[in-house]
């Protein structure tokens, strides 16, 4: 039995990616897989993608590329050519997974198919994330974040319904790509585990269109069973019929969202009307008919409204964290509206060890990075070490990988193939 | 190892796996849908008097509620077994820890340390079970300051700062028209339990797996995360979020526009000089490509409010379908904001990809599902079952797979147990 201490340590992964599937490599690596990014000599251009550290724009100072490619290593391939496609060849008759993400099958066009691949290395797992798969009227369409989340759905839930004629809003930050990332993450590891059983490699055309596709929660079963398309509310949930707004400004600038209100028992009902009482009159709440919004589920638009209005005024009086945390102790799950850095300042984070400190052993100086999205309490998330100058790795992987020697190495990088 | 295969004759790569699923509303349901849809055997554990939310969420087949008509239960449940159960009976806990004892998985999203009052924490699940794969998804998760702090997906996507990163500048944010984190998180899940098993399989050993949904949220604001911890700068500042344009205007024109029709929009993105001539020939602005404002793709971004104007005012005569076809055809990446309507019966990619199944459901009738979004070379997904009634995998669970006599079966159901 071999000795594991990260759930991925016996798995080698080529990633050749864009920044459609940078991600899936990512979260493979900080689990302990060797991911080994195969890179152009000018490297990826994820390299290029803003913001920079101190805003110095070089191929080692994106951010982008930071955070996507920790615990990964480096190596440098012109898989443009002849010989450089051989020699990723040989790199995948030792890998277990071979992540890519190019259009139009740039690598089968190149002379890397799977079939033939598969018969050298039957083991091998080929993932392969396009914006709409390998096949199909679209197989060949360009994607981008923005028309991705288009075309999949969500845009159209999201926007503005107290701005009457604005358009519908795609969401900042690479949301849809994300998507497609992690149902590539899911098919491989599942090709991963049917593997363990049976010896058996895999190809997998993971499409990011079917991932967006399926993550629109309640807007495809709401045309599937009542042909209705849902109208799009400001910052809350797309609806058939007009829901109260959700998100109300505190006294100090901040913003609340509310959600699971009314309730769903008596006793955090009376304490949401006491709480709504310190702040205004509000006895025409503590009738029977708004009772029923607990009892029976009672939705009706008149009581909705209302209700929410006197809400409003009870935040719009208060600041924002003690809107939360009171909200939060009387058990009403509200959330308040923070950005991104904001959460650097909530020791639970910190607590729980969703940043860590990736700073080497000699330095003196912390180097803080987000952040596990899971603790397991046998096989650790960890990163496992900073992103990867380009080509870093080269003599490591070529030497040990396809046991090339020194004078090897030297007439490739002569001959500009690494 | 043997598999049971789809109706295809594929096998399904995670036959064998049995989970006791004890979640509820979107997030856990979602993990253990794609377990369902790739072979494992769910069973959904739930109580009568309060079953899963989403029962009573519409839309409701034909419009008319119940607790076996929720279609966004059936599309989030389907593949899956029901047992009813009573917990708070000792009997019910019998039968839930013997079910344990033959199980794979347990995963639940309760608030946390709900199965701790249960007296079933991972320590006692592995007195029951000694490899059992636990997984619990929360809001905040199991440990640190807020671990008693409960979100649903809009709370907990307000708090990861994805609900700030969308919408116009100095307005509300438009955030997520729905509950987007319930489909990551559930895929954090899923990822989660595949490496587990994969582990296991190496080592023998399983494992306590705990997220928080906000936490998930925040690991896709990574590359933010490290602008404000590397550079100390927040996203909060003045043009965040940047609507539908490009973040940092790296691109120009990157817009939604508006179509002729009824709410018909398009999503373009123009990425270099080239792109834009072919832009502008598509849609008849050769005056557009030939002006001194638009020449060069800096000239564009910062001439853009102009540009928007002059694009508003050519594309709002355009069909959005005929359109996208033509300039993806030039390489422009463009895409229709395709609402469920258009995905369902309109969008031919996903037709030619079979991606849209029918189901038969006893109790309302056949409909669509959308299917999983890769395509296996030598495994496959099943759609053959829809959501489960309440409880009518009790009898069978109890009886055949728990081994329980007539007798206590028959107890049992005078008591309510099930």
């Amino acid at each position: 039995m071999i000795n594991q201490a990260y759930a991925l340590n016996d798995v080698v992964v080529l990633d050749l990616t864009d920044e459609k599937g940078v991600y899936t490599g990512k979260l493979l690596a900080d689990m302990g897989a060797t991911v080994i990014r195969i890179e152009p000599l000018s490297g990826n251009k994820t390299r290029l993608i803003g913001p920079f550290f101190m805003d110095n724009v070089t191929e080692e100072s994106s951010l982008y590329d930071w955070y996507h490619n920790t615990s990964k290593k480096s190596i440098t391939l012109d898989i443009s050519t002849e010989k450089g496609i051989e020699i990723l060849k040989e790199l995948c008759v030792k890998a277990d997974i071979l992540l890519e993400s190019f259009d139009n099958d740039y690598l089968e066009k190149m002379g890397l198919t799977y079939q033939e691949i598969s018969k050298r290395n039957s083991k091998l797992i080929w993932t392969a994330i396009t914006g709409f798969g390998k096949t199909g009227p679209y197989s060949n369409y360009k994607t981008t974040d923005l028309v991705a989340l288009s075309l999949g759905g969500p845009v159209a839930s999201c926007g503005y319904d107290h701005l009457p004629g604005n358009p519908p809003m795609c969401p900042d930050g690479w949301a849809g790509y994300y998507t497609g990332s992690h149902y590539a993450t899911i098919s491989t590891l599942v090709a991963l585990l049917y593997r363990d059983m049976t010896n058996e490699g895999q190809y997998i055309d993971v499409s990011i269109h079917e991932a967006i596709s399926s993550s629109t929660e309640a807007a495809l079963p709401m045309y599937i069973y009542q042909n209705a398309v849902p109208l799009r509310q400001t910052g809350r949930h797309h609806s058939i019929n007009p829901t109260p707004p959700a998100i109300y400004k505190c006294k100090d600038g901040g913003m609340i969202h509310v959600f699971g209100t009314p309730p769903q028992d008596l006793k955090r009902w009376a304490m949401l009307l006491e709480w709504i009482q310190e702040s205004q009159d509000a006895s025409e709440l503590l009738t029977p008919k708004y009772e029923e919004m607990v009892t029976i589920r009672n939705r009706e638009p008149d009581l909705m409204f209302t209700l929410f209005s006197y809400i409003g005024h009870l935040i719009n009086s208060l600041d924002t964290e003690y809107v939360f945390n009171r909200a939060q102790s009387i058990g009403l799950p509200w959330g308040l509206i923070r950005s991104p850095e904001d959460n650097v300042a909530d020791n639970h984070f910190w607590e729980r060890g969703f940043f860590v400190d990736i700073s080497r052993e000699n330095e003196d100086t912390p180097l803080y990075f987000p952040g596990a999205p899971y603790i397991f309490n046998k096989t650790p998330w960890r990163i496992h070490a900073p992103t990867p100058q380009l080509g870093q790795d080269n003599n490591e992987i070529y030497k040990h990988m396809l046991n090339f020697t020194d004078s090897d190495i030297e007439k490739l990088k002569t001959n500009k193939i690494i | 190892m043997i598999f049971n295969h789809n109706d295809k004759g594929q096998p399904l790569p995670l036959s064998g796996i049995r989970i006791v699923d004890l979640t509820w509303i979107v997030a856990g349901p979602q993990t253990t849908r794609i377990f369902a849809d790739l072979g494992a055997e769910v069973i959904k554990v739930e109580y009568k008097e309060s079953p899963d939310y989403i029962r009573g969420a519409p839309p409701f087949a034909d419009g008319i509620s119940g607790i076996n008509r929720s279609g966004f239960f059936n599309n989030l449940n389907r593949n899956k077994s029901s047992l009813s159960l009573n917990v708070m009976h000792p009997d019910g806990m019998d039968v839930l820890k013997n079910l344990i004892s033959v199980s794979d998985i347990l995963i639940e999203n309760f608030s946390s340390k709900v199965l701790e009052r249960w007296g079933l924490n991972y320590e006692e699940q592995v007195k029951i079970k000694p490899d059992i794969i636990y997984l619990s998804l929360s809001g905040f998760g199991h440990s640190g300051s807020k671990q008693d702090y409960t979100t649903w997906g809009p709370t907990a996507q307000a708090l990861s700062g994805l609900t700030y990163m969308s919408g116009f500048p100095d307005e509300y944010p438009s955030g997520w028209g729905y509950s987007f984190l319930d489909h990551t998180a559930g895929y954090y899940g899923a990822i989660a339990l595949l490496l587990a098993l994969h582990h296991r399989n190496n080592m023998g050993e399983g494992q306590s797996i705990d997220i928080s949904q906000v936490e998930t949220g925040m690991a896709l604001t990574g590359t933010y995360l490290l602008d404000y911890l590397m550079n100390g700068r927040k996203y909060k500042r003045p043009g965040n979020p940047p609507g539908n344009r490009a973040r940092f205007d790296i691109v120009a024109p990157h817009n939604i526009y508006r179509c002729s029709g009824e709410d018909r929009w398009i999503s373009v993105v123009v990425s270099n000089d080239d792109e834009w001539g072919k832009f502008c020939k598509v849609i008849n602005r050769i005056d557009l490509q030939k002006n001194n404002l638009f020449i060069t793709n800096e000239l564009r971004i910062t001439n853009q409010d102009v540009l928007d104007k002059e694009l508003e005012e050519s594309l709002k005569h355009w069909d959005a379908v005929e359109l996208m076809h033509l300039l993806q055809k030039e390489g422009v990446s463009a895409g229709v904001v395709q609402n469920a309507r258009d995905r369902v019966t309109s969008d031919s990619q996903l037709k030619e990809r079979n991606y849209f199944q029918k189901i038969e459901h006893p109790e309302i009738g056949t409909y669509e599902f959308d299917g999983f979004p890769a395509k296996f070379s030598g495994i496959g997904h099943r759609m053959d079952r829809s959501s489960p009634l309440l409880g009518q995998d009790s009898k069978s669970i109890i009886s055949d797979l728990l081994g329980y006599k007539q007798e206590d079966l028959d107890r049992m159901e005078s008591e309510e147990v099930f």
